[in-house]
C-alpha cells in the first residue's frame, strides 16, 4: 500500500489507485469535472490538476497513479493549483451562454457551483461575441442536448461506451466547435440506461424530458428512498415540492446500483399520483359496487363481519394474503395480526415468479416488477395462493384480507382467483391503486404508496433497504402499517405500534432471518438478512 | 558539408528505385539486415549524437532504447510524415525526391525496435506526395525489398502507407497513433509513453521523416563523420527550410550551428526587394519570434536557439521583413491554432479561440487597449496546462510578439491603426 502526503497529511491509498480517488476515499475534495468514479479517466477538463512535487508541471489527479512516497499539494494549500483551476474556470466559461434562469441545471450545477467556489471574476468576454452552436438537440425522446453549455467533459461518451457498451455518442469537430454527437442524423440513443448521462452531466448540456422545465431545484425536498420498479432495489434520491414528487435521481450504492438506475425505473415515481390511486377508502354498501366512506366506518364494518364469520365458522374461515409490493413492516404486521387473532388461518404469500418479466439484463433490471419479492421468505409466510384459492373453492375460507396485488388480473391464477372472489363474504383488499381486484372488494382500504411512507424491501439478493417517506400521505390515504394497527385495534388483536421503524425494530427483535439488525443499523445503504 | 539527405536531388527521377540503386540505395538496408544486431544498431545511433528532427530533438537513440526490444508483443515503428507546421516544408521533399532513403531509414530503424510492421503516417494535404510514397513502397515490395525475407536477409517486414485526414494534431505522435488506431485524433495523456504502450497498446517509436533519412549515411559514413559537421551537442546536418521575405525561399541542407544570419543573407540570398529585416521566427510558426538584433546572434543548432529563448523546433524559418504587420502576422497563427485545436482540454479549446477572437478584433481595428493584456493572460494561462503542447504552441508566439513587438499591439488596439503600412517599406 503505497503512502502519499497530501496538504501535509499522510495517507494510505490503495495500490493502483489514482490521486483524485485516494483523495475523495478521505474526505479531500478536488474540483473536477470529467472524472466520474464509474468510468475511465479522460484528463481533459484540467480542472483537477495538483502540484506533484518533483514533476515539472501541474498533474491531472484523475490520470495520476499514486506512487510510495508521493507529495501532493491540492487547491486547499496551493496557489498555483488554486489559479489554475480559477483560469480553467475562465476558459470553460468563455463561451458559455450564461443562461442558468431558463436552465434545468440551475442549482446543481458544478460551472455554477466551482463559479463561486473558485473563480468569481467578470467575464471578459461579450455575449454577442460567443461561439454559438447548435441548441435544444433531441439525442432521444428522453434526452435533450444544448451544445452551447457543453463543456465536453465527455463523460456522456464514455458512459454509452463504458456501462451501456453502446458506440452512440462521439465528439465531433475541432476546437472551439466541438461538439457531442450521435454518429448519424438519424440515431438516436436506444439504452435503456440512457438518462444516466443527464444525471452526470456536470452541467446543463443534457436534461431529461421529463423534468425539464418542471421545477426549479431548490424548491425541492430531497428524501433518500429505493425504486420499487423491480426486485433490484437501486437506491434513489427522490426529489419533490409541495406534496408532489418530481423525479428519481440514483443514489450511489455499490453493492447495488453503483451510480446508475433504468429509464423504466427512473419514472416509477409517476405511480404516485397516478389516475387509478385510491385517495379514500370504500365501502360495498348493497349491490357490486363500493362508495367512498370514512375510515370509521370501513374498519368498523369490516372487523364486525369478520368478527361474525370467526364466530360461525371459527378462525380459519378468515385468511390472508401478503404483497411482494407492500413492505416487509406490513406484510409483517399481517402475520402478526393472524397469528394472535386467528390461529391456524392462512397467510399466504404470492408464488416468486409472479411479476416476472422478461430475463434480468447485463446492468440492473432484475426481471422481476416486485420490489419485495423476497419479504414472504424471509417472514416465514410459506401458504400458497393456491391453497388458499381452494379453500374459498371449498367453501372453508369465508373472509380474505389482502395486500397491494391485484391477484383477480395477474398471473396464471387470476381467472381462478378472480371467480373464487365472488364467492367470499368479505373480501378486504388493502392497496394504493383501485385495480381489479380492489374494485371486487367489500371493504378497500386505502394504502399509501411507499414514497409516502416508511418501511423496508428486501430486494432479490437479500438486502434489507429503507425508504423514507418523501411526500405525507394524499387526502385520506393511510400508511400500511397505520391501517393494519386500526385494523387490529378494531379486532382487538395487539400488534407492534409505531410507525415503520419501531415495526421493524419489533420484527427484527423477533424474527430469525432479520437477527443483529435494526433500523438504525440499515442506515442508507441497508444490510443483508441473515443467512 | 557533405549532403546526409540531399545528395540525390537534383538527380532526374531520383523517385525511382533503379535511380536510387545505381546511387548505392539498399545498400546499407541489406547490409543491416543481415548482420546487424538490435543493440549495435540502437547503439551506433546513439554514438552518432542523432536528434530527433520533428521539432523537439530528442536523441533518436535515446528514444530507442526506452523499447522494451524483448517484449512479447509486436514492436511497431511509425514514421511522422504529417508535417504540418506553417512554415515547414522539408519531409514533402524527401517523400517526394527520395522516398527509397525513407524505406531504406525504415528498414534500418525496423531491425533496430525488432520491428517486422512500420507505418507512414502521410499528412492528409500531402495528396502527391503519398501517391508517390505509396509507389515507392510497391516498386519496393515488387523487387522484394519489403516484405517477407526483405533483400533476402530473412528479416520480415511490411511497411503500411497511410494517408490523414488533414489535422495538424496527428503531427503529435500520440495524436497520430490515435489517428492510426482509426480513432479522432486526440493526444493521449503520457505516461504511459508510446515506447511502452502505444500503437494498439504495443511499444511504439515515433520518428520523423528527415530523422529516419538520415540512417542510410548514418551506417555507411559512422558517428564520428557525421559529428565532423555541426556542434558538439548537435552534430550533423538538418533539413532548414526558409519562406517569407527573402530571395531564394526554399528547403536547404545546412551544417548545424551555422549562424542564422548567414543562412537567411547568403543560403537564402538575404531580405527581398532590398528591405531591412523585422524578424524571424526560426523554427516553425510554434516558437518565439526573434526580432532583428537577435537573427544576428543566433546560430542554428538546438543550443544556441535555446539560449536565446527560442527553438530550432522543425526548422521552418519564417522570415518577415519591415512591412509586416505584426498584428496581424499573429492573427494568422492565431487563427492557425484554433482552427487545429483537437477540442479536448479545455484551456486550449477556448483560449486558443479566445485568444484569435482577441486578435481579429485588434487587428479589425475594433480593439480596445486592455485586449493586449487579455491577450498575455489568456497565453499565460494556457502555458503547460494541457495534454500535449498545442497550446503552448501558440501561447509561445503571442507571449515573444507582445514582449517583443508591444508598442504595434497597444497602438492598434488603441488607435485601430496599424503603426506600418502593409506592403511600404519605411
Amino acid at each position: 500500500m503505497p503512502k502519499i502526503t497530501i496538504d501535509g497529511t499522510e495517507f494510505e491509498a490503495k495500490d493502483g489507485a489514482t490521486v483524485i480517488q485516494t483523495c475523495a476515499d478521505n474526505g479531500i475534495d478536488i474540483g473536477h469535472y470529467c472524472w466520474h468514479p464509474g468510468l475511465s479517466p479522460e484528463g481533459n477538463c484540467r480542472m483537477c490538476l495538483v502540484e506533484v512535487e518533483k514533476a515539472p508541471k501541474l498533474m491531472p489527479s484523475c490520470m495520476t497513479t499514486v506512487g510510495d512516497g508521493m507529495v501532493v499539494k491540492t487547491q486547499h494549500t496551493s496557489e498555483k493549483v488554486r489559479e489554475a483551476q480559477r483560469d480553467v474556470m475562465e476558459f470553460l466559461l468563455v463561451d458559455h451562454p450564461i443562461d442558468c434562469p431558463i436552465c434545468d441545471q440551475a442549482g446543481e450545477c458544478k460551472l455554477q457551483d466551482y463559479y463561486m467556489q473558485y473563480d468569481r471574476q467578470p467575464s471578459q468576454v461579450p455575449l454577442d461575441s460567443k461561439v454559438h452552436k447548435p441548441k435544444r438537440q433531441k439525442f432521444s425522446e428522453q434526452v435533450t442536448y444544448d451544445a452551447e453549455r457543453c463543456i465536453l467533459c465527455t463523460r456522456c461518451v464514455r458512459f454509452c461506451r463504458e456501462i451501456e457498451g453502446k458506440e452512440e455518442l462521439g465528439m465531433i469537430n475541432r476546437g472551439a466547435v466541438s461538439l457531442i454527437s450521435l454518429y448519424n442524423d438519424e440515431a438516436k440513443l436506444s439504452g435503456d440506461y440512457q438518462v444516466n448521462i443527464v444525471d452526470i452531466c456536470p452541467v446543463g448540456a443534457l436534461t431529461h424530458s421529463d423534468f425539464r422545465f418542471k421545477k426549479r431545484v431548490w424548491f425541492m425536498d430531497y428524501t433518500p428512498s429505493i425504486c420499487a420498479g423491480c426486485s433490484r432495489g437501486c437506491n434513489v434520491t427522490v426529489g419533490s415540492h409541495n406534496a408532489k414528487v418530481y423525479r428519481y435521481k440514483p443514489r450511489e450504492n455499490q453493492d447495488v446500483n453503483q451510480w446508475w438506475m433504468c429509464d423504466e425505473g427512473r419514472l416509477t415515481y409517476k405511480q404516485v399520483h397516478a389516475e387509478g390511486r385510491l385517495l379514500k377508502p370504500r365501502l360495498r354498501s348493497g349491490g357490486d359496487n363500493s362508495e367512498y366512506t370514512d375510515w370509521r366506518r370501513v374498519l368498523d364494518r369490516s372487523a364486525d363481519v369478520i368478527k361474525l364469520l370467526e364466530k360461525k365458522e371459527g378462525p380459519q374461515a378468515i385468511a390472508a394474503i401478503g404483497s411482494p409490493l407492500a413492505s416487509t413492516e406490513e406484510n409483517y404486521l399481517l402475520k402478526k395480526l393472524f397469528a394472535a387473532r386467528f390461529p391456524g388461518a392462512k397467510v399466504a404469500f404470492p408464488a416468486a415468479d409472479l411479476y416476472k418479466e422478461g430475463g434480468p439484463d447485463k446492468l440492473l433490471k432484475t426481471g422481476d416488477k416486485a420490489p419485495n419479492a423476497r419479504a414472504g421468505a424471509a417472514l416465514g409466510l410459506t401458504d400458497t395462493i393456491e391453497s388458499v384459492i381452494e379453500g374459498i373453492e371449498a367453501g372453508t375460507i369465508k373472509a380474505l384480507y389482502m395486500l397491494g396485488d391485484d391477484l383477480a388480473a395477474t398471473g396464471p391464477l387470476a381467472e381462478r382467483f378472480a371467480k373464487a372472489a365472488e364467492k367470499l363474504s368479505w373480501l378486504m383488499v388493502q392497496s394504493p391503486y383501485y385495480h381489479a381486484t380492489a374494485q371486487r372488494a367489500h371493504a378497500v382500504l386505502a394504502a399509501t404508496h411507499h414514497l409516502e411512507s416508511q418501511g423496508t424491501f428486501i430486494n432479490f439478493e437479500g438486502r434489507v433497504q429503507r425508504f423514507a417517506p418523501a411526500i405525507k400521505p394524499q387526502v385520506e390515504a393511510r400508511t400500511g402499517v397505520q391501517i393494519l394497527q386500526d385494523m387490529a385495534a378494531a379486532l382487538g388483536a395487539d400488534i407492534p405500534g409505531g410507525e415503520g421503524a419501531q415495526v421493524f425494530d419489533a420484527l427484527a427483535a423477533e424474527e430469525k432471518q432479520f437477527s443483529g439488525l435494526s433500523w438504525n443499523a440499515l442506515g442508507d445503504q441497508g444490510a443483508k438478512l441473515g443467512q | 558539408m557533405e549532403k546526409v539527405l540531399t545528395s540525390l536531388w537534383g538527380v532526374e527521377n531520383s523517385h525511382k528505385l533503379d535511380v536510387y540503386k545505381s546511387h548505392g540505395g539498399y545498400e546499407m538496408a541489406k547490409q543491416v539486415l543481415s548482420d546487424w544486431d538490435s543493440p549495435k544498431l540502437i547503439e551506433h545511433v546513439k554514438a552518432t549524437g542523432l536528434r530527433g528532427r520533428g521539432g523537439a530533438g530528442f536523441p533518436t537513440g535515446l528514444k530507442w532504447s526506452f523499447v522494451p526490444i524483448d517484449s512479447e508483443k509486436p514492436k511497431y515503428l511509425c514514421v511522422n510524415a504529417d508535417e504540418s507546421e506553417p512554415g515547414t516544408a522539408k519531409d514533402r521533399y524527401v517523400l517526394e525526391r527520395t522516398p527509397h532513403l525513407l524505406i531504406e531509414g525504415v528498414l534500418i530503424a525496423a531491425k533496430a525496435l525488432k520491428c517486422h510492421h512500420a507505418f507512414i503516417y502521410c499528412r492528409g494535404e500531402f495528396y502527391d506526395q503519398l501517391a508517390i510514397v505509396r509507389a515507392a513502397v510497391e516498386e519496393a515490395k515488387a523487387a522484394g525489398i519489403v516484405g517477407k525475407n526483405a533483400l533476402g536477409t530473412g528479416y520480415d517486414i511490411q511497411v503500411t502507407v497511410h494517408s490523414g485526414f488533414g489535422a495538424y494534431i496527428c503531427g503529435e505522435e500520440t495524436g497520430l497513433i490515435e489517428s492510426l488506431e482509426g480513432k479522432k485524433g486526440q493526444p493521449r495523456i503520457k505516461p504511459p509513453f508510446p515506447a511502452v504502450h502505444g500503437l494498439y497498446g504495443c511499444p511504439t517509436v515515433v520518428n520523423n521523416v528527415e530523422t529516419i533519412a538520415a540512417l542510410p549515411w548514418l551506417i555507411k559514413n559512422g558517428p564520428e563523420a557525421y559529428k565532423k559537421m555541426g556542434t558538439e551537442k548537435s552534430p550533423g546536418s538538418k533539413l532548414m527550410s526558409i519562406s517569407g521575405h527573402v530571395e531564394r525561399p526554399g528547403t536547404y541542407e545546412i551544417e548545424l550551428g551555422m549562424p542564422l544570419k548567414d543562412f537567411i543573407n547568403e543560403t537564402a540570398g538575404g531580405i527581398w526587394k532590398g528591405r531591412k529585416l523585422k524578424a524571424c521566427i526560426p523554427g516553425g510558426s510554434s516558437v518565439p519570434v526573434l526580432t532583428a538584433e537577435e537573427v544576428e546572434k543566433v546560430n542554428l543548432d538546438y543550443e544556441s536557439c535555446a539560449a536565446n529563448g527560442t527553438m530550432l523546433g522543425s526548422g521552418g524559418c519564417i522570415v518577415m521583413d519591415e512591412t509586416v504587420d505584426m498584428v496581424h502576422m499573429l492573427r494568422v497563427l492565431g487563427h492557425f491554432y484554433s482552427h487545429e485545436s483537437c477540442g479536448q482540454c479545455t484551456p486550449c479549446r477556448r483560449g486558443t479561440s479566445w485568444a484569435h477572437r482577441t486578435l481579429c478584433r485588434i487587428d479589425d481595428g475594433e480593439g480596445k487597449p486592455e485586449d493586449v493584456e487579455t491577450l498575455l493572460h489568456i497565453a499565460n494561462n494556457m502555458t503547460g496546462r494541457t495534454i500535449c503542447p498545442l497550446a503552448d504552441a501558440l501561447a509561445m508566439p503571442i507571449k515573444s510578439f507582445l514582449t517583443k513587438f508591444r508598442e504595434e499591439f497597444d497602438y492598434k488596439a488603441r488607435t485601430g491603426k496599424s503603426l506600418v503600412q502593409p506592403g511600404k517599406a519605411a
